[in-house]
């Protein structure tokens, strides 16, 4: 018995992962997205010069 | 008296992105975004770029949920009653085991940027104060090594952009002999206020680098005209913007007025490359520009077989 409760948390746990990787990978980020958040972030609010 | 100084720039290449600029220690955990081999924090040569690192807590992560899953399906195997509940569970495991596995191979790429983007935004006030730390590097060798402060100012700028660090470098690019072989910015170095150094560095680079004078380097001359012409060569400075406006069409309609306040000192060159550009489009909106440019012709290029 308790190695299908192992089993069963293993698999909701494994679940639990597929499912994060899937929805990041359905909202991708790109490299200028992470460029212009950090400018902003250092710059005051302001990622690129106007 | 001439105090400008013939210098060298070592050459520079502006990444194609600012974060690829930055480099954390793997042993303090320091950021910088100078070139230097060894950290200036604890003085180990463990430097290394953002991306690699993400890469590396990315593919730890990953390597840890897969171990985990395969301890939960030994613990299973071990905890098993029969051999069957053994086989079961071990195939069980394995099976998730091998779509995790599949999944984290496909979303790797992905993953490895949700890191950095992860370690930027976590780190962000240490990154701010890995470049304070650059910045005061740089004042410091000021005295000894100007054109080493300039250096490190200019790679810190790719990632602070304000006007203290512009201002800094405007004041010590004004100690320099400017030439047309240098690796010159004009854009990156634009303040909010005037600031007579920066007016003077314009000036320059219009006659040296005509290419560099862009929209927002125009409308920070349109701008500020008034203070400018109250400086000592103001004027000059004024007349070489405007010889340096005309290289585009676009912006010599866009300031067609401020090419019009300085047409009558227009280098002979400029003025004609002007001339060009209105008869080639004289239905465009010029603004009284065409009627100022017939007039002068008149005026100066009457006898000129150029015209």
């Amino acid at each position: 018995m308790i190695s299908y409760v192992i089993l069963g948390i293993t698999f909701l746990y494994a679940v639990i992962q597929i499912s994060i990787y899937a929805s990041r990978r359905r909202k991708p980020l790109t490299r200028d997205d992470i460029d212009e958040r950090l400018l902003a972030a250092l710059n005051g609010g302001t990622g690129t010069r106007e | 008296m001439n105090k400008k100084r013939p210098v060298t720039f070592r050459p520079f290449k502006v990444p194609r992105y600012a974060y690829d600029k930055l480099r954390i220690c793997r042993r303090c955990g320091r950021f910088t975004a100078l070139g230097e081999e060894r950290c200036s924090g604890c003085g180990r040569a463990t430097l290394t770029s953002l991306e690699k690192q993400a890469t590396a807590i990315a593919g730890r992560k990953m390597h840890t949920r897969l171990l985990l899953i395969v301890l939960l399906t030994l613990a299973a195997v071990y905890f098993g009653q029969s051999l069957q509940q053994m086989a079961l569970c071990g195939a069980g495991g394995a099976v998730l085991a091998g779509a995790l596995y599949y999944m984290q191979r496909k979303v790797r790429q992905n993953e490895n940027l949700f890191a950095l983007n992860e370690l930027l935004g976590r780190n962000i006030d240490s990154i701010k104060e890995g470049l304070e730390i650059n910045r005061q590097e740089a004042v410091a060798v000021l005295r000894e090594d100007d054109v080493l402060a300039y250096e490190k100012l200019r790679e810190i700028s790719i990632l602070l952009r304000g006007d203290r660090i512009s201002r800094q470098r405007v004041a010590l690019l004004h100690g320099f002999q400017l030439r047309k072989d240098m690796n010159l910015e004009l854009e990156q170095l634009l303040l909010k206020d005037f600031e007579p150094l920066l007016a003077e560095y314009i000036g320059e680079i219009a006659k040296i680098r005509p290419e560099l004078i862009k929209d927002r380097t125009l409308r920070y001359v349109k701008n500020y005209e008034a203070q400018i012409l109250e400086m000592d060569k103001g004027e000059t400075i004024l007349i070489s913007v405007a010889g340096a406006a005309v290289r585009l069409k676009r912006y010599a309609l866009l300031y067609s007025g401020l090419i019009g306040r300085y047409i009558q000192d227009l280098p002979k060159d400029r003025f004609l490359r002007l001339s060009r550009l209105i008869s080639a489009s004289p239905y465009e909106p010029w603004n009284g520009l065409d009627l100022k440019v017939a007039e002068v012709r008149e005026a100066k290029y009457r006898w000129d077989p150029e015209f």
